[in-house]
């Protein structure tokens, strides 16, 4: 018996390391090896040329004479040399690229937002590209489209791993989310979403998943703090699409928590034409202030504007999506005087730089929820660089203990922190509330600097 | 900033019954606003359902076209809107008739079965939604209203401007489309085919001709139907669905028999929507799901619809 097999024995992690992950590997690669000579063996002239460019022997060996029909040892040699050097080649590019996939509704109703995390994403590999790489390896984003499927989100994520995905983001419905994530779990493979549902880490156990979207109670806690216990009899409306009824719920959850009374609780119809039944319905209930938490854009931009025509005019206070720009040309000056819960703090450079680089890559000005998609990459970036290999338990290991890693969301001078019991990494305190006037997002009036 | 935010409201009886009727008659203008723009949609789908027999989702992504064609003749061409109107309705007519050339008409010419163009249109709805968005992007795109936001009061009715439009184009539209379907010879083609096609065509009238006014109308009238939504909701590729599942359940309702019934079915749908959820004491989104069960309850109770024949096959 070998002398390293025993219990204990230092080689026992290298030898299991080797069959799991090694080996498979070499016997892949000799695959391909052998299919290739098959391959070349079986090919015409043509075909043979082509495999000799890819395989990028050098324009001295592709001279006339050593391919001449009458030089056949030659060019059996050339070929050998090749499949070798395409056998390297391709095994360098595999090795040379930090791959990281993304997951997510790139189509359908969650796109306007996804697109904008996937933006900040691909803006955060240009950067880090430029800055050379990862452990000095270029940077790749796969991107999967789960057009908002639970049922497809888990099926991309399988094939991102199968593709080398070291590390995952994943921008999709919570529902889309729980599901993925135990795919990624399975394969140990660190998964960073930018959720605002509360459900995604705190109620599942997979120390391979974190969050860094300012969950929709860490929203809601900075609109209580503000409005320092003024009301007591509240109203709250979202909308019925699967990421409103999960910031709804976190909503209702927590005003209830807190002690309030809501006397009317409202749901907005996706696709809906009109929206006054359901304020009515708040009017009469008269309440001293009315929650949002739809995230569906032209209903909310419909609810804005119905409110305003009917002359209501309770103080709103709402979630963070009415940050988004496009519901100032869609209700213009009916957000007027709106409070809302934002996870971007306009004071901060690092965001300045981010919005700086979307409008230079992507030519349109930013949205405000392309820090989701920078920030994940970078924090990622982070972990790799400082486990100092592509090992996916050494990157989640790393990942978990991140602290106060300053990112381009948060409020200024705080950052993201991750840790065994606590894989949200926004801060409880990070998120900030800002006013609209004169249609136009106005600067942070909670907490001041 | 926070000692702004609390609010009082008069708390006395008297002003607040009067609230309460005021809330009724915003209700009823409500009601009149969707109940048009579904009786519309349903009607874009009578006009192809009664000839031909095909029930063309499609139609729901014809309205969505209608907006955002509507909004770039508006805004990117600066059209006024009495130009842009007929402009997009014509655009969304030649949108449905090439549609009808390419992809209805082979089918229907090689006898294919009924629940083929019926497919090939659902294929067609994802195709259009999907392009739609490549073309005008993801974004909602506001819509601007020609006669502004600010509502106009006659005697107790509060109605924006927008509102009242949409009432005055739904009626002009239904009465065009009753004439058409009860006066002209044209309109008794229609009705021909709709009661038997292989006799309509032994008879003379020309089928191709009628399917392809069909769907020229329908595609039209759903257009028209998405322009004078846009301002209310905004213009973006994924509103079609939501439009066609309404306006289908008020074609139900309705019944297909009568160009009237697609009307009453959309604002008996409409009426139905905003007074659950206004006066029913039950969740908000519990009394979203009341109109499907009312539509259940009248399929079982009047399976002809509202101006439906008894024994009339639907």
């Amino acid at each position: 018996m070998l002398p390293v097999f025993y219990k204990g024995s230092p080689y026992l992690p290298k030898i299991s390391k080797f069959l799991t992950n090694c080996l498979p590997k070499m016997i892949h690669g000799f695959y391909k090896f052998s299919s290739d000579v098959l391959r070349y063996a079986r090919s015409g002239r043509r075909t043979q040329r082509k495999l000799m460019i890819c395989a990028i022997l050098g324009r001295a060996m592709m001279r006339k004479e050593v391919f001449s029909r009458r030089c056949a040892a030659a060019r059996r040699l050339a070929g050998a040399f090749s499949f070798l050097a395409i056998l390297l080649t391709g095994a360098r590019a595999d090795d040379a690229t930090v791959k990281i996939g993304v997951v997510g509704a790139f189509s359908g109703n969650s796109y306007y937002y996804t697109k904008q995390n996937l933006e900040g994403a691909q803006l955060a590999v240009k950067d880090l590209n430029a800055a050379g790489g990862i452990l000095g390896r270029r940077v790749e984003l796969l991107v999967e489209d789960d057009q908002d499927r639970p049922d497809v989100s888990a099926t991309k994520v399988l094939k991102l791993i199968d593709e080398g995905s070291v590390v995952l983001l994943s921008f999709g419905s919570t529902a889309s989310v729980l599901q993925n994530q135990r795919v990624a779990m399975e394969a140990h493979t660190p998964e960073i979403c930018g959720n605002y549902g509360d459900t995604v880490t705190t109620k599942i156990n997979n120390p391979f998943m974190f969050q860094i979207g300012a969950t929709a109670s860490e929203q809601l806690a900075t609109l209580l703090k503000f409005a320092s216990g003024k009301y007591h009899k509240v109203a709250l409306i979202t909308d019925d699409s699967a990421t409103g009824q999960d910031t709804g719920k976190a909503f209702r959850d927590g005003l209830k928590e807190a002690g309030m009374e809501i006397v009317a609780e409202q749901t907005v119809e996706v696709g809906a034409t009109d929206v006054t039944p359901q304020l009515q319905r708040i009017r009469a209930a008269n309440p001293e202030a009315v929650f949002n938490s739809g995230v569906s854009v032209a209903e909310n931009a419909l609810f804005f504007r119905n409110y305003r025509q009917l002359g209501l005019s309770y103080p709103i206070l709402a979630s963070g999506n009415v940050a988004s720009p496009a519901y100032l040309e869609l209700a213009p000056h009916m957000l007027d005087g709106v409070y809302y819960a934002d996870i971007i703090d306009p004071r901060k450079p690092q965001l300045k730089a981010v919005f700086d680089g979307v409008q230079r890559e992507f030519k349109h000005p930013a949205l405000g929820w392309e820090p989701v998609g920078y920030d994940g990459v970078m924090l990622f970036a982070n972990a790799i660089k400082r486990a100092g290999s592509l090992d996916k338990d050494k990157i989640q290991q790393e990942l978990i203990t991140t602290k106060n890693f300053i990112g381009s969301e948060v409020i200024e001078g705080e950052g993201y922190s991750f840790s065994p019991t606590q894989r949200v990494g926004f801060p409880a305190d990070g998120v900030v509330i800002r006013a609209i006037e004169n249609n136009q997002h106005g600067p942070v009036i909670y907490p001041k600097s | 900033v926070q000692s702004h935010l609390l609010r009082e409201e008069p708390n006395n009886l008297s002003a607040k019954k009067e609230k309460n009727l005021a809330d009724f008659f915003d209700l009823l203008v409500s009601v009149s606003e969707s109940g048009c723009i579904y009786g519309l949609v349903a009607l874009a789908f009578l006009v192809i359902i009664k000839p031909t027999g095909i029930v063309n989702f499609c139609i729901g992504e014809w309205s969505m076209l209608g907006g955002l064609i509507g909004v770039s003749w508006v805004v990117q061409a600066a059209l006024p809107y009495g130009v842009a109107l007929p402009a997009t309705v014509i655009s969304c007519a030649l949108v449905a008739y090439a549609i009808e050339r390419l992809f209805v008409r082979p089918l229907v010419e090689r006898a294919a079965p009924m629940l083929s163009p019926v497919l090939v249109l659902l294929g067609l709805m994802i195709v259009t939604r999907e392009t739609a968005g490549w073309i005008y992007g993801i974004s909602n795109i506001f819509a601007p209203p020609p006669f502004g936001f600010t509502p106009i009061a006659i005697g107790p009715f509060h109605a924006a401007p927008q509102t009242m439009l949409i009432v005055a184009m739904t009626l002009t539209i239904f009465l065009s489309a009753w004439i058409f379907f009860e006066k002209t010879l044209w309109g008794k083609a229609f009705q021909a085919v709709a009661i038997n096609r292989f006799a309509a065509g032994l008879m003379g009238i020309n089928l191709g001709r009628v399917t392809a006014l069909s769907f020229a109308a329908s595609g039209a009238i759903a257009g028209l139907a998405g322009l004078l939504e846009s301002p209310q909701t905004s213009a973006y590729y994924l509103v079609g669905l939501p439009l066609a599942v309404k306006g289908f359940s008020a074609l139900v309702i309705g019944g297909v028999g009568k160009v009237e019934g697609a009307l009453y079915g959309g604002l008996l749908l409409a009426f139905a929507e905003n007074f659950t959820v206004r006066y029913l004491p039950i969740p908000s989104g519990v009394a979203l799901g009341m109109p499907l069960l009312l539509i259940i309850l009248f399929l079982i109770l009047r399976p002809t619809g509202l101006v439906g024949n008894e024994g009339e096959a639907r």
